[in-house]
Order: C-alpha cells, then sequence, then structure tokens
C-alpha cells in the first residue's frame, strides 16, 4: 500500500508516499506503522490517541472524520492519503 | 468626528467635470457597515441600482476600511465597489499590497469616482488630496510599463494601482492591478475605470501618518491576541502553516483528492495531474520569493522562475490555487510555465485569472463539441492559449468574443450550458459535487459565483469552525450563512479573509472596537455581516435579480463528478429551501421587513 502524504508531513517522511508491504486492516494501523517508522510524525498526527483536529486522514477521498475514524476498514486497494493542515482560497 | 479609526476624509472624483470635491463620512452608515465593503455598497446603493453598469453613471469606488492600514495583522486591503459589466450586480473586489495601507496614510477613507473624463486621465494622491493629471502618454501600456513609469515619476512610498490594455479595451472581466501584481481581480473593475478613461490611481504616502486606535490600551490587548492566534495557527503560521510555506495552492492536492476540482470545463472532477500543478511542486521546483503586504507575516504569496521550456526566465507572482486550477485542470494542461506565463499576462495586460481559463475553457469544450467555426482551441494546447490570452486583450479576432466573458461567448455560439457561471460570472476552483457548500456559495453570491463570499471549504476540507461533510448537503445553507456574514464584516473592516483561518467573530470584535472606540460584540459582529449582506441583495433585487438567479450550471445539479464524487450532483434545490430559511428571504429576494429588522430600511 501507498500512503501518500503532503505538504509539511513530506520533509518528515523524505518523499511524497510511503510503501506499507503488509497493509493493515484499518486506518489505526497505517498510523501505527508511520509513527514507528517515523516518530516526528506523532505531534504532527495525532493527540491524545486521535487524529488531530484539521489533520484530514482521506481513504479512497473520504475523510475518515466521515467514515469511523482511526476504525475506518481498508479494503485491499485502499488509496490514502494524509493532509496537515491546509486551506487557501 | 465621534469614531476612532477613519480619516473622515472622502474624495468624490467628477470625471466628467474633471472636479474633486471633499466630504465627511456619515457616521451613521459607518456605524452600520463598517467601511469598504459595507460602506462602499452603501455608497453604491446611493448611487442607484438600476444604472446602467456600461455607461458614464456607474460608479467606481476605492473604499478603506477602518482597520485598513494600521497595525492590525493583514490589515492592508481595500475594497473596489462597483456595478459589475459582467454580472450586472454589485460587485467588490479587494486588493492586497500596500494599496491601500497608502491611501489610508495620505489621508482618506474612500475615492469615489464618477462620470467619464474626455480623455485619459490618472489621479494622483497625496495629503489629503487628489488631482487628475494627463494619462495619454500612458494609455495602451500595461500595467508593468505603466507602474514603472509612474514610479519613476514619483519616487518612494509610492502605489500604483492600474488597468492594462485590457481595461482600456472594455473587457468585461478586466481588473485593476498595482505594483505588486495584486489584484482588484473579479467583476470587471478595471472594465469600468476604461469605461471611465481612468488609466490609474497614484498614492504618495509613508506610514509616518498611520493611524492610531481610539483606546492605545484596549488595542494593544485586542492586537497581541489576534497576532498570536495567527502565529500559532497550523495554517497560517508563519514558515509553518501550510498556507504560508506553500501558498493558496496547497489545495490543489486536498480539493483533487476530494473529488472536487473541475476538469476539462468541468466536465470530471479530478485531475491525474493534480500534482505537477500544486503547491509543493512549486516550492520544490520553481519558488524564488515569497512576498507579502503590510502588516502580514504569513507572506503566503509565491514568486516563481520558470526554468526551461518556451516561458525559461519569466519570473512572476503569484502562482495561486486558483488560476493554478482555471488555467491548468480546467483547461487540461498541466504544464507550469504556460501557467505563470497566462497568470503574467492576466498580471499585464490586467485580466481576471479566473475569468480567463473559464472563457479559454469553455472555448476548448465548443471546439471539441464542434460549437465553433474555425480551429478553435484545443485541451491543454499552452502555447494556443497564450496566443489568445492576446487576442483577448487586444480584442482582436476571437478575442473580441471571448472578451466578452464566459456566459456571453458561450451564447454567442449557442450552448449556454457549456458557461460554468452563475450570474455571468464564472466558477471558482471547487467542483460543488465534491464540496458541496460551494455549490450553494456560488448560487447565492451576491457577485456572481465566488468561492471567497462564504469560504465553507474551511469547515468542509479543515474542520474550522466544525467539520462537517463535504458531500453532504444538509447544513449547508445555514453554515453558508454564517461564513458570508463573517466574511462580509471582515471585508469591511478591512482584513485579508485569510485571517479567519485563525481569528473569528471575538478578535474582528475586540479590533473594531479598540481602534474605533465603539462598542462590539461577537455577536453585533455577525449582525452587522448580516445586515451588508442583505444590503447587497437588496440591491441586486432592485437591479432586477431574484431566486431565479441563484442557480447553477445543470452540469453540476444533472450531472455526477468522478472521484470521490463518482455518485454526486449538487442538491441546488434543498440547500437553497434551507438557506432561503436561514436568511428570512422570499425566493431570493430580502422582504422588507427584513430590510427594516436589519435597520437598512427605517
Amino acid at each position: 500500500m501507498e500512503v501518500r502524504v503532503y505538504a509539511t508531513l513530506r520533509p518528515i517522511v523524505g518523499g511524497r508516499s510511503v510503501t506499507i508491504d503488509a497493509p493493515p486492516e484499518t486506518v489505526q494501523g497505517v498510523i501505527d506503522e508511520l509513527l514507528r517508522r517515523f516518530p516526528d510524525l506523532e505531534e504532527r498526527l495525532v493527540e491524545k490517541g486521535a487524529v488531530r483536529p484539521y489533520v484530514a486522514v482521506m481513504v479512497n477521498g473520504r475523510d475518515i472524520r466521515h467514515t469511523g475514524g482511526l476504525e475506518t476498514v481498508l479494503e485491499p486497494d485502499a488509496e490514502l492519503d494524509i493532509f496537515p493542515p491546509v486551506a487557501g482560497g | 468626528m465621534a469614531l476612532g479609526g477613519y480619516a473622515n476624509h472622502v474624495a468624490r472624483i467628477d470625471l466628467s467635470a474633471g472636479s474633486v470635491a471633499y466630504e465627511a463620512i456619515n457616521e451613521d452608515d459607518a456605524r452600520l457597515y463598517i467601511g469598504a465593503r459595507g460602506l462602499g455598497v452603501k455608497y453604491l446603493l446611493d448611487n442607484g441600482p438600476q444604472i446602467d453598469p456600461d455607461g458614464v453613471d456607474n460608479m467606481l469606488a476605492f473604499v478603506n476600511g477602518p482597520l485598513t492600514g494600521t497595525e492590525a495583522t493583514m490589515s492592508g486591503r481595500l475594497a473596489v465597489v462597483t456595478k459589475s459589466p459582467l454580472t450586472g450586480t454589485v460587485s467588490d473586489s479587494h486588493i492586497g499590497g500596500w494599496s491601500a495601507a497608502r491611501l489610508r496614510w495620505a489621508g482618506f477613507d474612500a475615492l469615489i469616482f464618477s462620470g467619464k473624463a474626455a480623455t485619459p486621465v490618472y489621479a494622483y494622491v497625496e495629503d489629503d488630496k487628489v488631482e487628475l493629471r494627463p494619462a495619454d502618454d500612458l494609455w495602451g501600456k500595461g500595467v508593468h510599463d505603466t507602474v514603472a513609469t509612474l514610479a519613476d515619476r514619483y519616487g518612494e512610498n509610492v502605489s500604483v494601482m492600474t488597468i492594462g490594455q485590457a481595461g482600456e479595451n472594455g473587457i468585461r472581466f478586466a481588473s485593476i492591478i498595482n505594483e505588486d501584481d495584486r489584484a482588484a481581480g473579479r467583476g470587471g473593475m478595471g472594465c469600468v475605470a476604461g469605461n471611465k478613461n481612468l488609466k490609474a490611481v497614484v498614492i504618495k504616502a509613508g506610514k509616518d501618518r498611520m493611524p492610531r486606535a481610539a483606546d492605545r490600551d484596549k488595542w494593544k490587548a485586542a492586537h497581541q491576541v489576534a497576532l498570536q492566534s495567527i502565529l500559532d495557527s497550523e495554517v497560517v503560521g508563519p514558515k509553518t502553516g501550510g498556507l504560508s510555506l506553500y501558498g493558496t495552492n496547497v489545495l490543489t492536492n486536498p480539493v483533487n483528492a476530494l473529488g472536487a476540482m473541475g476538469t476539462r470545463n468541468s466536465q470530471t472532477t479530478t485531475y491525474q495531474h493534480a500534482e505537477m500543478l500544486s503547491g509543493e511542486t512549486v516550492r520544490e521546483t520553481i519558488m524564488v520569493g515569497e512576498p507579502t503586504c503590510h502588516a502580514c507575516p504569513v507572506a503566503c504569496k509565491k514568486e516563481v522562475e520558470i526554468k526551461d521550456g518556451p516561458y525559461a526566465g519569466l519570473r512572476m507572482e503569484s502562482f495561486e490555487y486558483e488560476p493554478a486550477w482555471s488555467l491548468g485542470a480546467n483547461c487540461d494542461n498541466s504544464d507550469v510555465g504556460v501557467v505563470a506565463k497566462v497568470i503574467d499576462q492576466c498580471n499585464d495586460y490586467g485580466m481576471d485569472a479566473i475569468e480567463i481559463g473559464n472563457v479559454l475553457s469553455s472555448y476548448m469544450e465548443a471546439t471539441e463539441r464542434k460549437f465553433v467555426q474555425g480551429p478553435g482551441l484545443d485541451w491543454g494546447d499552452g502555447e494556443a492559449m497564450v496566443a489568445t490570452a492576446e487576442l483577448i486583450a487586444q480584442r482582436s479576432g476571437i478575442g473580441d468574443t471571448l472578451a466578452e466573458g464566459t456566459l456571453r461567448a458561450c451564447e454567442s455560439w449557442g450552448h449556454p450550458e457549456i458557461a460554468m457561471v452563475v450570474k455571468g460570472q464564472a466558477v471558482a476552483a471547487y467542483d460543488p459535487r465534491g464540496i458541496k457548500g460551494e455549490g450553494i456559495g456560488y448560487a447565492t453570491s451576491n457577485r456572481g459565483a465566488c468561492h471567497l463570499r462564504g469560504y465553507t471549504p474551511a469547515s468542509e476540507l479543515l474542520g474550522i469552525p466544525i467539520k462537517t461533510d463535504p458531500l453532504e448537503w444538509k447544513g449547508k445553507g445555514e453554515l453558508l450563512k454564517v461564513f458570508q456574514d463573517l466574511h462580509a464584516f471582515s471585508d469591511s473592516l478591512d482584513l485579508c479573509k485569510f485571517s479567519a483561518f485563525a481569528e473569528g467573530a471575538d478578535e474582528y470584535a475586540a479590533q473594531y472596537e479598540a481602534i474605533v472606540g465603539e462598542t462590539m460584540t461577537a455577536d453585533d459582529v455577525m449582525l452587522v455581516g448580516e445586515r451588508i449582506y442583505n444590503l447587497e441583495r437588496y440591491f441586486n433585487n432592485q437591479a432586477g435579480f431574484d431566486g431565479s438567479d441563484d442557480t447553477l450550471p445543470d452540469r453540476f445539479t444533472k450531472e455526477t463528478g468522478t472521484g470521490a464524487a463518482a455518485d454526486s450532483v449538487c442538491e441546488l434545490d434543498d440547500m437553497k429551501v434551507e438557506y432561503y430559511a436561514a436568511r428570512g428571504w422570499d425566493d431570493g429576494v430580502a422582504p422588507e421587513s427584513k430590510l427594516r429588522e436589519l435597520g437598512i430600511l427605517s
């Protein structure tokens, strides 16, 4: 599974995406794996065991805040994008 | 004058007579409508909502707010207000950089132009006075040459707001641009200036006349809270927030992921090459500078230099999200050099970079569907896009048709259904099948399609003030009203809209109260914003607009999107019912009872 990351997260992981060879069943598993490999992501992504406010974790373009949160189940072909707080106009 | 913050000095410039008269601010109007957008619309309403926007009776006003040019963070903005020649509605467009601050430091709350000069002129503003001076030598010049000529002529501490050839040639979406390439971009402000033979406004003023707060102690506290909220923000925080680091174009990737990136004239809602045009790629590959505006630590502007291809060596600002979309995905063009080149053309000729992208994309669709004769314009043909932009600015060949704007061009081909417009103004970079709040936002915007009247993506993407589902229509009418009212107030202060990613009604109220010296609560902020929004609607209603004009192209309401919006259409009718109920409007009309309740009618 390719987990795509954006903006201020890219310098932390050293690229546009992170490959996870054994895709977890839920988003929680993906976040756990990312934090294990890139501990500096923790302060950017999670707070008190949940995704930080304004951080958008999207599965197939759907923000997990509307699909069950970290327990959102990942299908084998799921596309996962993680955005730090971004906005503009 | 009892109110602090204002210069209490307005110039009325009659271009037909070549005369200038000065007047004070009407205090009652200032209390009701604040300044900038709100006060400007009041001036426009008093000028008459039924006048011909193309005629000499139209008014063009440059209006500051009470916070403009102060120490307030992000306070470098003014509103240009007119009856739009593109839409026939009320319109205001805000310009950044230092023009607004210098206008305030020169001693003015507003410059109000009427009539038409017999020959080209520019207005020279310094030390509480306005003079009209001949502009024959400037007529025919682009923005960049005009700015250079006037900067040489007047030296330091000068700002120039000018039109290019597009405004002179009556392009309906011509803009007014300043020395920093900041634009009063939308609504055809430059067209109105050109119709009046007004080439430019030149302001010479240093910050020694920066206004002071009515209550210094209150101001220190209010300013510190507002500034700290900006500094601490994860969105706009200087050198740390996504907007500060990557500019507005940080939105390209998330909006595309949401299935809200209109592609090929909104025939689909995802773009496979989005990454190539994104803020991340721009920062990594071509960014060379990060300019800012008066009193702004965020510096969201991104100056770029193209490194290869036919536009190698082009250095320009700013590579924003809106033109990255309008000239990128919307035209199926993934060449950053072409996007930068056409933005630079818009900056020099003085044209709205959103409208021109839609003009080009509709022309491309018309070509594909064989709605037009001749070679037309193919999707993604960058060289032809650049050539066509020049034809538009000069009103030459097909450019004469396209210069009329997206809707009129499509109507001339007999196919208005391919015009992605509301009230004659083209949509922006958020497809309402993937971000539904923008659907009701575009439809009910008082100035034609606009993403900024009520910026619901703050909630639908980010979660400010609460996270809402971008694919859910319920609640969006009520949510939009809140955003529209809040932004109507901040546009009247006049603070940059991006302040709202960190500040809210409490911070705005505290800053107003300290500067002006009048009591203002967060509830008052929302009430004043509602009043201003209704004032605009009252203008439009008298100009002949009603609920039948609060609509969207069928493409958004009947054809599904792609990607995350694959099963989605925009449920506009449902949202309109909710929105009108929240507004207390009858089918898009602000009733007399509402106007009296808000103090618009007495």
